[in-house]
């Protein structure tokens, strides 16, 4: 990796950035089959709780709309969604209960984001990189249903939906390499705080990002394939349960989250 | 290549550099750890360590614009006491906990274009250590003592400005922030049952200032680092007491004062 590296940044076809484009880009990145994992612990006196849940087919899109890039920098927005509307799968989750191998609760889960980054971009001196520092609104979704409790059913039509959400600063690297067919990557950190949940501890979490794609160039437009991974993890008040009549309630969040999501992604750049 | 990436480090510290030791009187450490257990009372342990740290940073140019920097913090390790989540009910552990912390963290610099300010990209890697006694639990005295390391390795990337002394202005000033994430994690007593075991995510605050004395430097700067590992952990004492736990975060700061010279 290094070696490949040092060849990009100084080999004759580390010159293609997106400095050359010269227009503002509107892109879509789609994971059509990206697969979401997702874990959590949390504590109900007086004991703590832990899940098991599938891996969840969970489809990504990302929207992004970036600035005319300069040596001084550009500005870019980008929307990253998936969950039961784009076609995210529910999958079992099970709460195991604190006798070994017995099951407290039993439900089907799906588990979705919507985060939006708002990016400046600044490229590095001599090199076709670009540091990248941005500020990011993040929203988990939690969506169970068919619970059962103890052995007892949950009355038709119970549900759930809850969410976290978080706000970040975030830091990150990018390139391209190439001409008319480059070699683009991209990594990124970002660190979460939650203004909005005090009573949440102060380290809220990260998001770590890195993706990576080869694409051909026609005309003002660009096809991308590649691929990409996000991992997650994120605190939250959790400890809450729903009355389930008969029951001791049921388990609907958690204090301590982790969810990474990876898979293919296609991307289509428009220069307008 | 790790031989010929040495070789140009060591070519490149000959060049030009500096290197400085740090000095934390005081460092303050917070430590929690919380999730799965093997027995299912009790759910976090804190301590609050506060002793010595020190370290060192090492920064070489290896062209004019590209530089690197190595900057390693231990802390001086000594038993303070460790108290167990209260629950309802008379449930608690207590004990004396000795948390050692090392962090290493090297990466590379260069500038943005048109700007003083540098991009960072590195690796960094923690070690921790938790050697636990005198520990109660549920007003039980546990016999046994027990000895829990975590190790990450990670990337990190994050921005360095400084200025330096000029023309009459003997002082500088120097800050960075770093983000990390951990990419792998072990500990050495692994421990099924839990859900969140692999992974974490760090960061390192750094900010300096201080006068320069030709090729000596005396600087008052301050540092915040964050290390939070997941690893499998939840292992159980004959009483019940934890022993180890799963997420581990673990907080470092407080100011230090840092002697260096340029070479």
């Amino acid at each position: 990796m290094v070696v490949l590296g040092l060849i990009l940044l100084t080999g004759p076809w580390g010159v293609a950035s997106s400095l050359e484009t010269g227009r503002p880009t509107l892109s879509v990145t789609f994971l059509p089959t990206a697969v979401l994992r997702y874990r959590g612990e949390g504590k109900i006196l007086p004991q703590g709780y832990v899940n098991r849940t599938e891996n969840q087919r969970a489809p990504l899109y990302r929207l992004e709309w970036r600035q005319n890039p300069g040596p001084g920098g550009s500005w870019g927005i980008s929307l990253w969604h998936t969950g039961v509307f784009g076609g995210g799968l529910f999958k079992p989750e099970r709460v195991p209960d604190a006798a070994p191998g017995s099951t407290y609760q039993t439900n089907l889960l799906n588990v979705g984001f919507t985060n939006l980054f708002v990016t400046f971009h600044r490229p590095l001196e001599g090199w076709p990189l670009e540091a990248e520092i941005s500020l990011s609104v993040a929203r988990e979704i939690f969506k169970r249903k068919s619970f059962v409790v103890q052995g007892v059913p949950a009355p038709m039509g119970f549900d759930d939906v809850n969410e976290i959400s978080a706000e970040g600063i975030g830091f990150g690297l990018s390139g391209r390499h190439g001409g008319r067919l480059y070699l683009r990557w991209r990594a990124a950190a970002n660190y979460y705080v939650q203004i909005f949940d005090a009573k949440t501890d102060a380290s809220a979490g990260q998001i770590f990002q890195s993706e990576g794609g080869v694409g051909w160039r026609v005309g003002r437009f660009t096809l991308e394939a590649g691929g990409l991974y996000q991992f997650w993890f994120i605190l939250s008040q959790g400890n809450r349960r729903l009355e389930v009549p008969g029951t001791a309630g049921a388990v609907i969040s958690y204090n301590r989250q982790q969810t990474t999501l990876g898979g293919a992604h296609l991307k289509i750049n428009a220069r307008y | 290549m790790s031989a010929a990436a040495a070789l140009a480090f060591a070519a490149a510290s000959a060049i030009a550099g500096e290197f400085s030791l740090q000095g934390v009187p005081q460092a303050r450490m917070e430590y929690e750890g919380t999730g799965f257990r093997q027995t299912p009372n009790g759910w976090e342990l804190k301590v609050k360590p506060w002793t010595p740290a020190a370290g060192f940073r090492w920064r070489a140019s290896v062209t004019p614009k590209l530089a690197w920097q190595a900057q390693y913090w231990v802390n001086r390790s000594a038993y303070f006491m460790e108290d167990g989540n209260t629950q309802a009910g008379p449930l608690r552990q207590t004990g004396q906990t000795r948390q050692s912390l090392e962090a290493l963290w090297v990466d590379l610099r260069r500038p943005l274009g048109g700007s003083s300010v540098e991009a960072v990209a590195g690796v960094h890697g923690v070690h921790q250590s938790f050697r636990r006694k005198s520990i109660v639990f549920n007003t039980l005295p546990e016999a046994e003592t027990a000895l829990d390391t975590q190790t990450g390795a990670g990337l990190h990337l994050g921005f360095h400005a400084r200025r330096g002394p000029r023309e009459g202005r003997p002082g500088y000033w120097e800050g960075e922030v770093l983000l990390g994430h951990l990419v792998w994690t072990r500990n050495n007593n692994p421990t099924e049952g839990g859900s969140i075991h692999r992974g974490g995510y760090t960061y390192a605050v750094r900010l300096e200032a201080g006068r320069v004395f030709g090729r000596a430097r005396l600087g008052l700067g301050y540092t915040r680092q964050l290390y939070e590992i997941l690893v499998p952990g939840g292992r159980a004492l004959p009483t019940g007491a934890a022993a180890s736990l799963p997420i581990n975060k673990t907080d470092f700061f407080g100011p230090y004062l840092s002697l260096g010279w340029t070479y």
